[in-house]
């Protein structure tokens, strides 16, 4: 899941990011809304988070400007003002959440990980596909009822092929949904990901290969096993 | 309570109702006198007539044989022979009276038509030339008019020596005034009615008018009723309401405005003050969820971290105790003389790493700076704020100028893209020249809002002019 931060004050733009990715999530970062707005324009998030306000351009107005663009990326606004006519009027410009300063970590994460999960059509948060079980609140992976261990990274690697199971993913997109820093072309961090992921899910000799590979095209994620 | 309605009403209808009483009372007086003075006109005829008869009478007493006595016995001329000639004197219920005395006072003739009645005596005496006119009233109640004339023993009858000469006969005509009475009367119940009816009609009148008349204020009342401190953005509209009200209109719209504005700015200063104190509170929080999710992490960085948080906040709260300590009166100035020059020196040593860092150069002309008696704490919280001010908007690479005047210190700095707006606006709290604050600065807004403060509880004046994209801000003694 790839996330664009919007915070002016520093301090508090690096403690998120830092706590995102330590999450599991690729997270963007900007300090002013004139950014912000372009590098929402110029990629594809999963889920943004606006500070209100910002130098340049406010919150509300990136907002505005994206939706008047036709792009529909989850966005949550994250401000100092708590009255109820400014979280109002935040949600009504066509925010999907809203947290107040000061907020608990815990509580951010759980938001992004709903909006993430809502702006992939996934209302509940657990997945599943064949007996592989995905408790996306938990963040938590079974098979056949064994737990399996998953490193963020690699958990959001998963997580991201099943909110599109079925659906060819290109190295390009998971790169840029999953991997922080955009990776080399050259890089082969996603196949060597997928290997690993592959190894992990293979739980016993009895469970089918779930992720498959399009030659040239992509990874897919399904039950190929009817 | 006082009404418009009722005291407009009753002072009208008062008012009216006096009015039509005294043109009710002239009316009424002037018809009176117009009927009183053809009463006196027919006296005068009938006055004419009887002084006719009764120099006629004396003619005849002329006649051979006939004694003057003969006159006061009742016999020769009398009064049957007297009214005999003219009717009206004779019927006892005509009206017309008249009466003849002498000059001793003994009645000489009556008319009949007096009946059993008797004229009231006139003074004898008195000079009677010029008749006097008289209304009596008699017992019964009717009024009489009465004409008082003497008839003098003419000039045929002076030149008779030794006839009655020592005065001469005074008469009096008389006339009911019965009629005159009627019409009075019914003229006065005639103006009554009218004043009634013209009292009633005024009160309609004046409830219709007024209830039209003050519809605008109703409005303006029902307009007022509908503003409350959410609506502040409301305005009264004045389209249809009379000229008279525009001003008040236009009054209460500014009033609103100011209103407005003032509430708007303690919104900001609120939506503000919350913006300043939960971002840090938000970072500090952060700090040590993540210090307490990820304990790997946490290092000395981070326990630095959360001591400069704390004391951002803790400075932002003395700030904002020290301001409402100050603007409240409760704080105890002390009086020692400050030398300017050192306290400037002293507060720049303070921020001069700030500077530094940004490769700020001070032009520093001091010698001029005077010496106050005044409270050093609070003076140099004034000048810290102004440097520190300074420090953080000045540009990178550009120059501070503190210089020292006669009455006073000046703090010049340059300041691109600055517009009046914002110099005006200096003095509010948590004015920022970027609405957004700037990263990790301890400056929070609050400095040159609570420098001013400072200055006024000092007696000094603190102002900012722009000039050539340089501010200059100027703190004087007043």
């Amino acid at each position: 899941m790839r996330l664009l931060l919007v915070e002016d004050t520093q301090g508090l733009r690096e403690k998120i990011a830092h706590a995102l990715k330590r999450s599991g999530y690729a997270v963007d970062t900007a300090d002013n809304g004139r950014d912000g707005l372009w590098m929402a324009q110029n990629h594809d998030y999963d889920a943004a988070i606006l500070d209100i306000m910002l130098p340049e351009l406010d919150g509300i107005g990136i907002l505005e400007q994206l939706r008047k663009d036709g792009i529909e990326t989850a966005v949550m606004f994250l401000t100092a003002k708590d009255a109820i006519d400014d979280r109002v009027k935040g949600l009504q410009s066509g925010a999907d959440d809203y947290l107040v300063k000061p907020f608990a970590l815990e509580e951010l994460l759980a938001r992004v990980q709903a909006l993430c999960r809502r702006s992939h059509g996934q209302a509940s948060p657990k997945i599943e596909i064949a007996d592989l079980v995905i408790n996306t609140a938990a963040k938590s992976v079974t098979r056949n009822g064994t737990p399996i261990d998953l490193p963020a990274r690699e958990y959001a690697l998963l997580e991201y092929l099943a909110h599109r199971q079925g659906q060819v993913v290109s190295r390009t997109v998971i790169e840029e949904h999953i991997y922080d820093e955009f990776v080399s072309p050259m890089s082969n961090v996603v196949d060597a990901a997928i290997y690993t992921l592959r190894k992990k899910l293979a739980v016993s000799k009895n469970s089918p290969p779930l992720i498959h590979t399009r030659r040239g095209q992509g990874y897919i994620l399904e039950d190929r096993s009817q | 309570m006082k009404s418009i309605r009722r005291s407009l009403t009753s002072w009208l209808v008062c008012g009216l109702a006096v009015i039509l009483l005294a043109a009710g009372a002239g009316v009424y007086r002037a018809v009176q006198i117009s009927l009183l003075n053809a009463v006196d006109a027919e006296l005068a005829v009938d006055a004419s007539v009887v002084r006719f008869m009764v120099r006629g009478d004396d003619d005849e007493d002329d006649t051979p044989g006939s004694e003057p006595d003969g006159r006061r016995g009742g016999g020769g001329p009398g009064p049957g022979r007297l009214s005999g000639r003219v009717p009206e004197f004779e019927e006892p219920q005509s009206g017309s009276y008249f009466q003849a005395w002498s000059s001793a006072g003994q009645i000489l003739e009556r008319s009949p038509s007096l009946g059993s009645l008797n004229l009231p005596t006139p003074d004898t005496t008195a000079d009677f030339s010029n008749p006097a006119f008289n209304s009596v009233n008699r017992e019964n109640k009717t009024t009489l008019r009465t004409m008082t004339f003497q008839v003098s023993g003419g000039k045929g009858r002076s030149r008779r020596p030794g006839r009655r000469d020592a005065g001469a006969t005074i008469v009096t005509v008389a006339k009911d005034l019965n009629s005159v009475d009627e019409t009075l009367t019914s003229l006065a119940g005639g103006l009554a009615l009218v004043a009634l009816l013209a009292t009633g009609g005024a009160i309609l009148l004046v409830t219709i008018s007024l209830n039209r008349g003050l519809k605008p204020l109703t409005t303006l009342g029902n307009q007022s009723q509908s503003i409350d401190v959410t609506s502040l953005d409301a305005r009264f509209h004045s389209a249809g309401a009379p000229a008279e009200l525009l001003p008040v209109y236009s009054r209460l719209n500014d009033l609103l405005n100011r209103i407005q504005k003032s509430f708007d700015r303690e919104r900001r200063f609120s939506s503000d003050l919350a913006h300043e104190m939960r971002t840090p509170l938000a970072e500090l929080k952060m700090l040590s969820e993540l210090a307490l999710k990820w304990p790997d992490e946490s290092g000395p960085d981070s326990h630095q971290e959360a001591l400069d948080l704390t004391e951002r906040l803790e400075s932002m709260i003395t700030n904002l105790l020290a301001l409402a300590r100050w603007e409240s009166g409760e704080a105890d100035l002390k009086n020692e003389p400050v030398n300017l020059a050192s306290l400037v020196d002293d507060c720049w040593q303070r921020r001069a790493p700030a500077a530094n860092e940004k490769n700020i150069v001070l032009q520093r002309d001091l010698d001029d700076a005077p010496t106050w008696n005044t409270d050093p704490d609070m003076l140099r919280h004034i000048v810290d704020n102004l440097i520190a001010n300074a420090i953080t908007y000045t540009p990178e690479g550009k120059q501070i100028g503190i210089f020292g005047h006669a009455d006073g210190i000046e703090v010049a700095n340059r300041a691109p893209g600055l517009t009046q707006n914002d110099v005006d606006q200096f003095f509010d709290r948590y004015w920022r020249l970027d609405p957004a604050r700037a990263n990790n600065s301890k400056n929070v807004g609050l400095g040159l809002s609570i420098a001013k403060s400072c200055a006024q509880a000092l007696n000094l004046h603190l102002s900012a002019r722009l000039e050539d994209a340089n501010v200059r801000f100027f703190l004087q003694k007043t």
